[in-house]
């Protein structure tokens, strides 16, 4: 039996057309007794780690390649190119990246001339005979003839021609296929990422779809028949396979070098600017421990070589805290010391007992990953930053491989099926975003009959086609970066985003490679808490930054306990402020188990109420088995947190911590379904073995399958729960500030414009409506009157930035406007700042001009003519004539403020019906939370959140407002059913149901 | 002062779809623009919208909202359509029947606009009031008329058109206004959207407080149009009454028809030819005249009761379907040559079966507008004469029927029995032009089914003349979705060329499902 190497072999990484993953492809290679396999994704290397990592393994040589598209005048082929060496790959990254430049986003191709340029350490395969000749002379006798076999009927005659060209070129012939699956029942998969890619039917799709099920990948004893007319084919691909010596860890790297000042290596500088920061964190003197753990910390990053990279991050916080930019890391980077003495992160370590080999080990030898959270607005002046200073090509940012869940995937295969659209709406509108299976239930449920062929079909090829990759985008923030060109390690493309580029890995491939990476996340928060911190200072002049904040404050904990944190990072939601009142934080600690607790994670594994009984001292702290202890004291034998899950595995189910490592990725990667549930049958037994309960063994696993959901180690909670005291900080002490802020920096966080406006009213601050002789484009802080009681306190002036059809456009006009003189009336307006009629109407019923001494329904009359001679530079007259409009009733103005601005500083929706609901007995939100447990209640209000937690065994929770507060609804599933359309669109709703007492209720 | 009478048919596409469909009587049912999930609901029923749904929701999203809704797409053909019809019906009840509009009055591009009116008609009921007892009569019986066909029908009688169109749209049934003054009286109240205008211009005047037909009217007209522009300040000026042309009634349509009464009956075809000849020969004059082209010719011809040969006393009848013979005859271009004509009805009628003698022969022309065409500069005739070949197939057709003549069109697909289609029908003459200048070196000709081969020992394919060498195989595979519920593939073959010992090219498959060998056609 002849060997033979696959040299053509695309994973589902060349996007709707490979039909397998590397890993499926790699298995089947082994599988088949495959010497080795080169994979060829088109245009790039997208599967290739992945490839890699599943072949080393599986113990499988694998190549790298590319299938690239070249043309010349009006022809069009496609190359096959195997680089033998690390500088043939380096040729080959910038020859793809070259080929990306040209062509929509997603197209690449090169022209001949190029593939020469490019052509040293490259052996070009062609199936086409027009390109050898061209190509002989540059690439040499790199240059071989593909002749492939699928079976076709005009296959013999071009491959005739093609072998009489390489004959006269005295160029070698080599033998193969094109493969596409790994095996030949992904056909009809393949088939059906083809009509996805052109966008057609099944029945539509004719030719595009190949012939026949010949590009799975063959045994060598089926090649060896199907080439039993040239066995020397098929050698000469084995000896190709083996002149290509190239293996992705070979790859060399280094992170790029900072200048650095003179006489100062890497590491010195690294070691003064850590131990200059622990002045700064302690001015009292640095503790002994934290010398202590700078030194072991700086010993570990200059054993692996890592000073540059912490170099690098504190050159990006450097450069934001010179510009004002508020920013600070999270993730597991919060356990360093060394992170915290560089103000890279602004957690403690030392004194938060969190433990620096979660971030970075010798064992692992892993590099270190820093997410640096930047407020959200300026996160871009960041991004560009990085850009210009290491250059374009040494710095691009990550992809984001987007992947088909449940709901796309019904959809896509759908329509290829020709199944009609509303059918598989109806399919696709029962699933949500994150399930990762369809039933047969859920098309069932939709109406349709799951044991016809088509839905059978739909089923099957559904399921196939889950996780399989459906396009490259960016990644939110991460970058690569590196002392030589990005382009040498990796193709590089433009991304859709102007002004970026964007490598052909993910975030797992560079992880997988151990490359390094600089996370630069945006963050509402931030952003507010730095226009709150600015706002304090013009207007009380007090300088603030997150780290003199004063801490451990007990107004700001009485607040939260209260339940009273709309707005607040992290505890704002409605489970959140559930939860607050029955966990009454007392202490920063308290905040991190706050924010980590609310999550499916624990949730799922029920560790919610044993933590709150122990919390509030009704049973007693116990540990499922002694040795653990040590490892859930802090939680109260409860465990929270990922990091105590990683321990528990090893400590109780006898993982390596390189294992437990895997098991920390399998649960951050919860969208590949079923990485989690391989742990499963390790795990439970081994617990029980080591004497732990099982029950207990059976929460833990519940929890590690919802941490999948976003689950939080103690670090990153920790960093969160920073944010969490600093804004409730500012919502107790400032909160006319805290407000401006909040709504300043929208849109972000859990609320609405409107939603924030109430809560401020009801806490007794003014809010002023738009008025656009007296309100800014932001909203701002006016003073009250001159009154000693409120001598020091302000209201929020409406900016015109909530009024709905202005934008950036009407910004600039009405601020240059502004400045240049105050507006005199409606007419002086509407010529100085030539906004449109939209936008002149939206303010018009906003009331914002109301101080020109016109009311809503005139200025509207006016503003209509006035926009219409908007061209004119003189002073426009004044309207011809002046209607008598009815007046608007009070009720309606607030009606009319929501329409305009979606929110009203001048009153609530519901107080309007307020008469009529008191005469018919239906208390306020106020009168509701003094109702006891049990009492039967009717209940009017604004619908301002919907929820259906995936936890919450499809249960609907509502909040609903009303000019007094907000009353928490869950509505049951059966009620729901029976009025979906109300309970899904009505913005207003009437209830009856019965008051539950907090401690009952669900999260 | 002269009156005017409106006749409204609200929710008419509601109104088409319950006719289609009346087990949806009673249901949430919602008019939508097409089939897709993102479709806007156009129209809704009573029921649709006691369920919470509201216009221009998405058709996915109301039908997750309201599991039973019922939604159906009613094309503007249809609605058109129906109005023509009912145009006409109203001729019956009227001489003066005009399709009521706002008179160019439209926003275009955008569904909130004023939609077309195809559900009102203006109609002038002066002089018929003795005809029908007075108007209320008259009204009546238009109002009847509509409910024997199934519809519903708001009839008003009043003085001003846009005043009585705004009161028959909101009250279904039957009114005679008495005097201008109740006119004003009762329309002043009605609300702008229940007009048929859309929000694009109710919502803002509604802003100022102006919702109904009194507030509008009332406004100034110079004003209204700096602020809302020339559509806006025509349709004040039609609701005023200021701006209404004198009314355009339809005319009345007369088909393309000539009939000729055969007294006595006879059924001799060349003396009946002879009848056409000169009826058709005024027919296109006619149609030459009127600068039109003749599609096709429906000729029919109708019989006397008995069949030849048969008297009363045999009591041998005809049915009333056996008594009317119609053929419809297509020449092989648009025409205006009666010649041609009477050739295609010549042949027609010898192949036909008459069995009784004719007592009348009835032409109808299906006609297009001619349009003009240049002379070809072309010198050289392609060797195939396209013009010769739609004539001969034309002459075919009128002889042996339409079935007769089929193209083979290409199709896209690997198979080779999928990759071609027999059609009958249209598009002839582009295939004709297809093949003039194709010149075909060797040809495949399959099977119009594959036979099935029986094989040797070794499974080789067995023909009586001995098949020496095959060349293959070229596998074929797919259409797996077509009718299992598995992913198996549904056709897999193995297609070979095989040389026999006489020469022959044959093109044979091995069924690779079933194991067994076919034969699926020939080379030449």
């Amino acid at each position: 039996m002849s060997a033979y190497v696959p040299l053509w072999v695309k994973s589902h990484h060349s996007f709707l057309e490979g039909a397998s993953s590397p890993d499926e492809l790699v298995d089947q290679a082994v599988a088949l007794g495959l010497p080795a396999m080169v994979l060829t994704d088109r245009n790039g290397i997208y599967g290739l780690v992945r490839a890699h990592v599943r072949a080393k393994e599986a113990g499988l040589r694998l190549l790298p390649g590319v299938e690239l598209e070249v043309r010349e005048d009006d022809r069009v082929a496609r190359l096959v190119l195997l680089p033998e060496a690390r500088p043939g790959y380096e040729r080959l990254c910038r020859l793809v990246s070259r080929a990306h430049t040209r062509g929509e986003k997603g197209q690449a191709w090169a022209t001949l001339a190029e593939v020469a340029e490019f052509a040293e350490g490259l052996h070009v395969l062609s199936t086409d005979p027009w390109v050898l000749p061209v190509l002989r002379e540059p690439v040499g006798d790199s240059l071989w003839a593909l002749c492939v076999r699928h079976l076709h009927a005009e296959e013999r005659e071009r491959e005739a021609a093609l072998r009489d060209v390489a004959r006269g070129l005295e160029l070698r012939c080599v033998g193969g296929h094109e493969v596409l699956y790994h095996h030949a029942d992904r056909r009809s998969l393949q088939d059906v990422v083809t009509c996805v890619r052109h966008g057609k039917s099944l029945s539509e799709a004719g030719r595009l779809l190949r012939r026949n099920a010949e590009h799975g990948l063959r045994s060598p004893a089926r090649m060896a028949e199907i080439f039993a007319d040239a066995p020397e084919l098929l050698r000469a691909s084995v000896e190709l396979a083996e002149r290509c010596t190239l293996s992705l860890d070979s790859l060399r790297y280094r992170y790029p070098e900072e200048s650095l000042p003179a006489g100062r290596t890497e590491q010195s500088w690294l070691r003064e600017l850590a131990f200059e920061g622990a002045l700064f964190r302690y001015p009292g003197g640095v503790p002994a421990d934290v010398v202590a753990q700078l030194e072991r910390e700086l010993q570990v990053i200059e054993e692996l070589e890592y000073g540059g990279y912490f170099l690098t991050m504190y050159e990006i916080v450097e450069y934001c805290r010179r510009e004002g930019i508020l920013c600070q890391g999270r993730g597991s980077a919060a356990n360093s010391a060394v992170c915290f003495c560089l103000r890279i992160t602004a957690i403690d370590p030392v004194r938060m007992d969190l433990l620096f080999e979660r971030f970075l080990s010798r064992e692992r030898a892993e590099p270190p990953d820093i997410d640096l959270d930047i407020e959200h607005e300026r996160r871009e002046e960041v991004i560009q930053h990085v850009y210009e200073r290491y250059g374009r090509r040494r710095a691009a940012m990550v992809s984001n491989v987007v992947r088909y869940r449940a709901r796309s995937a019904v959809r896509e295969v759908g329509k290829a099926l020709g199944i009609p659209r509303t059918d598989i709406d109806a399919v696709a509108r029962l699933l949500s975003y994150h399930d990762a299976t369809v039933e047969p239930r859920e098309l069932a449920s939709a109406g349709l009959d799951p044991e016809t062929p088509a839905m059978k079909h739909l089923l099957r090829l559904t399921r196939e086609l889950l996780d399989a990759p459906r396009h490259q985008s960016i990644h939110p923030g991460g970058f690569l970066l590196g002392h030589l060109p990005v382009d040498h390690l990796v193709p590089i493309e433009p991304a859709t985003m102007e002004g970026r580029t964007v490598i052909q890995w993910d975030k797992y491939d560079v992880e997988n490679l151990g490359l390094f990476k600089v996370d630069l996340l945006g963050l509402g928060a931030l952003t507010c808490i730095r226009k709150a911190f600015s706002l304090i200072e013009t207007h009380h002049g007090h300088r603030y930054e997150i780290a003199t904040v004063p801490a451990e404050d007990a107004a700001t904990y009485r607040m939260c306990s209260a339940g009273d944190t709309i707005g607040v990072f992290q505890i704002e939601s409605r489970a959140q402020m559930a939860m607050l009142p029955r966990l009454r934080p007392e202490k920063f600690y308290d905040l991190v188990i706050e924010v980590a607790i609310v999550r499916p994670g624990p949730i799922q594994g029920d560790m919610v109420h044993p933590y709150l009984r122990r919390k509030r001292g009704d049973e007693a702290p116990t540990y499922p088995h002694p040795s653990l202890e040590k490892i859930l004291k802090k939680t109260l034998g409860v465990p929270i947190f990922q990091e105590q899950v990683m321990k528990l595995a090893v400590q109780a189910a006898g993982y390596t911590p390189g294992e437990a490592d895997r098991l920390r990725r399998d649960m951050a990667a919860w969208r590949s379904a079923g990485k989690i549930e391989q742990h499963k049958d390790r795990m439970i037994p081994q617990m029980i073995a080591s004497g732990i309960e099982p029950a207990f063994a059976e929460r833990v696993f519940d929890q590690i399958r919802g941490f999948g959901e976003y689950g939080f180690p103690e670090s990153h909670a920790a960093s969160f729960a920073l944010l969490s005291y600093v804004t409730a900080w500012l919502r107790c002490h400032h909160p006319a500030v805290f407000t401006c802020a909040l709504l300043n920096s929208q849109p972000m966080g859990f609320y609405s414009v409107a939603t924030l406006v109430e809560d401020a009213k009801r806490h007794g601050i003014e809010v002023r409506p738009v008025d656009v002789t007296r309100s800014a484009w932001d909203h701002t802080l006016e003073a009250h009157g001159a009154s000693s009681a409120q001598q020091g306190a302000f209201a929020i002036r409406m900016g015109l930035r909530s009024v709905r059809h202005l934008g950036e456009r009407e910004r600039v006009a009405f601020e240059e406007a502004q400045r240049a003189l105050a507006f005199r009336e409606l007419g002086d307006f509407v010529r100085r700042t030539r906004m449109n009629e939209r936008a002149l109407v939206s303010l018009a019923e906003a009331g914002a001009f109301e101080s020109f001494g016109v009311d809503r329904r005139d200025a509207l009359w006016a503003v209509r003519a006035l926009s219409r001679a908007n061209g004119d530079a003189l002073p426009h007259m004044a309207a011809q004539s002046q209607l008598a409009f009815a007046a608007l009733e009070p009720d309606d103005a607030v009606l009319w403020d929501y329409r305009a601005s979606d929110h009203s500083a001048r009153g609530h929706p519901v107080a309007r019906h307020r008469p009529v609901l008191r005469s018919r007995g239906i208390p306020t939100a106020r009168e509701v939370d003094r109702l006891p447990h049990g009492s039967q209640v009717n209940y009017v209000g604004q619908v301002i959140c919907r929820q259906r937690p995936q936890t919450a065994s499809g249960v609907t929770f509502f909040t609903l407002e009303d000019e007094t507060g907000f009353v928490n609804l869950v509505l049951w599933v059966r009620v729901f059913e029976a009025h979906r359309a109300l309970a899904r669109t009505a913005p207003l709703l009437g209830v009856r149901g019965r008051i539950e007492e907090p401690n009952a209720s669900g999260i | 002062m002269s009156q005017v009478a409106c006749v409204v048919l609200p929710v008419m596409a509601l109104q088409i779809l319950w006719r289609r469909r009346p087990e949806w009587r009673g249901k949430p049912v919602a008019v939508v623009g097409d089939e897709t999930p993102e479709a806007p609901l156009l129209l809704l029923s009573d029921e649709a919208r006691a369920s919470g749904l509201r216009l221009g929701l998405r058709q996915g999203a109301a039908r997750n909202l309201v599991l039973d809704l019922c939604t159906a797409v009613v094309a503007p053909e249809e609605l058109e359509a129906l109005a023509r019809d009912l145009a006409r019906a109203l001729q019956a009840f009227s001489p003066r029947v005009e399709p009521a509009s706002f008179q160019g009055v439209s926003f275009p591009g955008t569904s909130s606009g004023v939609a077309p009116l195809h559900d009102a008609f203006f109609v002038d009921p002066s002089g018929l009031e003795r005809l029908y007892g007075g108007l209320d009569g008259w009204a009546r019986s238009v109002a009847r008329y509509f409910r024997g066909r199934g519809l519903l029908a708001g009839v008003v009688v009043g003085f001003e058109r846009y005043r009585t169109y705004a009161l028959a749209r909101r009250t279904p049934g039957v009114r005679v206004v008495v005097s201008p003054e109740e006119e004003v009286a009762l329309t002043d109240p009605i609300g702008l959207r229940e007009l048929g205008i859309g929000e694009k211009l109710c919502d803002p005047l509604a802003m100022l407080g102006v919702s109904t037909f009194g507030a509008f009217v009332a406004l100034p007209a110079g004003e209204l149009h700096s602020r809302f522009g020339k559509q806006a300040a025509t349709l004040h000026r039609l609701f005023c009454g200021e701006a209404q042309l004198p009314m355009q009634p339809l005319g009345f349509e007369e088909p393309r028809r000539v009939a000729r009464e055969i007294s006595p009956p006879d059924g001799d075809r060349e003396r009946l030819l002879f009848v056409i000849k000169g009826m058709l020969d005024g027919l296109v004059n006619e149609i030459a005249e009127a600068g039109e082209r003749l599609d096709a010719l429906v000729l029919t011809l109708h019989l006397e009761l008995h069949p030849r040969g048969h008297d009363r006393a045999s009591g041998m009848r005809l049915s009333d379907a056996e008594r009317k013979l119609c053929e419809r005859l297509e020449p092989a271009s648009p025409t205006a040559d009666a010649r041609a004509l009477l050739e295609l009805v010549r042949l027609r009628l010898t192949n036909m079966s008459v069995p009784a003698d004719v007592e009348e022969i009835v032409l109808l022309a299906e006609t297009r507008p001619l349009r003009g065409e240049q002379l070809s500069t072309v010198t050289e005739r392609p060797r195939r004469d396209r013009r010769a070949a739609a004539e001969a197939l034309a002459r075919v057709r009128a002889t042996f029927g339409d079935e007769s003549v089929a193209v083979a069109r290409l199709r896209d697909a690997h198979l080779p029995e999928a990759s071609y289609a027999f059609e009958c029908g249209d598009g002839l003459s582009a295939s004709l032009e297809h093949c003039a200048g194709t010149a075909v070196l060797a040809q495949r000709r399959l099977l119009p089914k594959p036979r099935v081969l029986s094989s040797d020992a070794e499974g080789r394919p067995l023909m009586p003349d001995p098949i020496v060498r095959l060349n293959g195989p070229h596998r074929l595979n797919g259409g797996w979705w077509g009718r299992r519920g598995e992913g198996a593939a549904t056709i897999d073959r193995d297609y070979f060329y095989a040389e026999t010992a006489g020469g022959e090219l044959l093109f044979v498959f091995f069924d690779r499902r079933r194991s067994r060998w076919f034969l699926h056609g020939r080379l030449d």
